[in-house]
């Protein structure tokens, strides 16, 4: 019974702050293919408070999963093996143009309103989107994360990355670009 | 379909399933309180077959045994909140004093002595005669001038979720350095800094002492005596020089005058100015032993190293 008032807490905590653990995770991992483990230890370690301290101690959750997360994406980069693989607390800039090819607004509109194509078989389409972006950059592939999964806006996916929000909007529609092109050869197959 | 609703997808499956990640944390937990329930059974049908041999005995030691961890972590706590380290007295001895002067009592010899040796330690010229007057002002000062001594096994024992306020209990009181929110430092076994920031004492510390043990900042102590100290310059004005210094025994931080006669060095010797000390250098000075009640405290340097 106490297992399942604990189980059933942790599930609301976990939906009430799923999203907002990883947005920060992602957007200060080394690497993208840590997420999922970080978000795992994260969690994990709010069930086991849960379990030790019970519900009293936790009044605000987001702001208690919060500190778990930054604590935990710390301590999962700290250790010995992973030392190598950098992640970063502080925003950066790195080269990468400003594209100019369209204003922000035009290219959100798109980014929003754009429909599939008719036809496509969307498994079989996932898997080549998938590993086309599997292969690009750590930053391009964060940029998708924070956009499509996150939901922020360009300029706080800037913001999060240290990034011009230029550069981020190039990235995102350049890709993009390539993206579509597997849907394509999908429809065409 | 959108394809932003067919991105989303892409990414929650390849890259952190939201689900997935769910069921294999509540898998995991679910496990480690099962194991947990099949060790405390275990260990309470060992305790069950040994219970006809010793109740009594194990009953009563084990019962002294807590008693007197938590009385001494309280003492720890009370004492380091005046500058006295439990660990330099004997355990017996550090908790009769607790006893004595958190009861208002103040009645044993040894208090008196540990306190007017502590205020003598400070610099102070006119010593009370009340004991209790003197441990209110050791407080007093304290919690301005001092940064409070721990043990890593006090920060060893303190779990995540505690409430801020409960760390400061367990830990006793210290020198908050915050501006604007609360920065709480504390020496950890006198040669580690350790820093607790948060808004609210109320707030939730997610840290568990093991976690934040490894975060500590060594101090620089080889150089620490009576009137000689290791620190890290803040601020250079034209004639004094703020520093820090943590684990130096008689405050944290001071104002330290120079004067004409003051001999600034480098390292290795070689004659040094003031214009030579920089903001963030290490240095260790030497003041003439005089401690001018303020705060910050004032002292004037005899002679500075600069690192």
């Amino acid at each position: 019974m106490v297992d399942q008032q604990i189980t059933a807490l942790f599930n609301a905590i976990y939906d009430d702050t799923y999203v907002r653990a990883a947005r920060y995770v992602a957007a200060r991992c080394g690497d993208t293919s840590d997420i999922a483990d970080i978000l795992q230890e994260i969690y994990l370690e709010v069930y086991r408070v849960l379990v030790r301290k019970g519900a009293r101690h936790i009044r605000d959750s987001q702001a208690f999963v919060m500190k778990i997360a930054k604590a935990k994406l710390y301590r999962h980069y700290k250790s010995a093996e992973r030392r190598t693989r950098p992640f970063s607390f502080f925003a950066r800039e790195e080269d990468g143009g400003d594209s100019g090819e369209l204003e922000l607004t035009d290219l959100e509109r798109d980014l929003q309103t754009r429909d599939m194509e008719d036809g496509i078989a969307e498994s079989l389409a996932a898997e080549e989107v998938w590993a086309a972006l599997s292969r690009k950059s750590q930053d391009v592939q964060k940029i998708f994360y924070l956009y499509y999964y996150c939901e922020l806006k360009l300029s706080e996916i800037a913001a999060e990355l240290g990034l011009s929000e230029s550069n981020v909007k190039h990235k995102l529609y350049r890709t993009l670009q390539e993206l579509r092109e597997h849907y394509r050869k999908e429809e065409l197959a | 379909m959108k394809e932003k609703d067919f991105l989303k997808r892409v990414l929650n499956e390849n890259l952190a399933n939201k689900e997935l990640i769910r069921q294999r944390v509540l898998t995991r937990a679910q496990s480690e309180n099962q194991r947990a329930k099949g060790v405390v059974g275990m260990r309470k049908r060992l305790v069950m077959a040994a219970v006809g041999v010793c109740l009594v005995a194990a009953l009563s030691f084990g019962v002294y045994a807590a008693a007197d961890a938590v009385e001494y972590g309280r003492a720890e706590a009370f004492l380091g909140e005046i500058g006295i380290s439990a660990q330099d007295l004997p355990r017996s001895d550090a908790k009769e004093l607790y006893r004595d002067m958190k009861s208002g009592s103040f009645e044993l010899p040894m208090t008196m002595e540990i306190l007017e040796k502590r205020a003598g330690d400070l610099g102070v010229e006119y010593v009370p005669q009340d004991g209790e007057q003197i441990y209110r002002a050791l407080k007093n000062y304290n919690l301005f001038t001092y940064t409070g001594r721990v043990t890593s096994e006090q920060v060893e024992a303190l779990e995540a979720g505690f409430r801020y306020g409960e760390i400061i209990d367990t830990l006793g009181a210290t020198k908050d350095v915050g501006d604007g929110e609360h920065m709480l430092q504390y020496l950890v076994d006198g040669n580690k800094l350790l820093v607790l920031t948060f808004s609210d004492e109320n707030d939730i510390c997610p840290y568990s002492g093991e976690e934040m043990l490894s975060s500590l900042k060594k101090v620089e102590t080889g150089n620490n005596s009576e009137f000689t100290f290791d620190a890290v310059v803040l601020e250079v004005s034209e004639r004094s020089i703020f520093v820090d210094c943590p684990a130096y025994d008689k405050f944290d931080s001071a104002n330290v005058g120079i004067s004409d006669t003051a001999e600034i060095v480098f390292a290795d010797g070689g004659k040094a100015s003031l214009a030579d000390i920089a903001k963030g250098a290490g240095v260790v000075i030497t003041y003439d032993g005089a401690i001018r009640e303020s705060y910050p405290v004032q002292i004037t340097a005899t002679k500075i190293v600069i690192k």
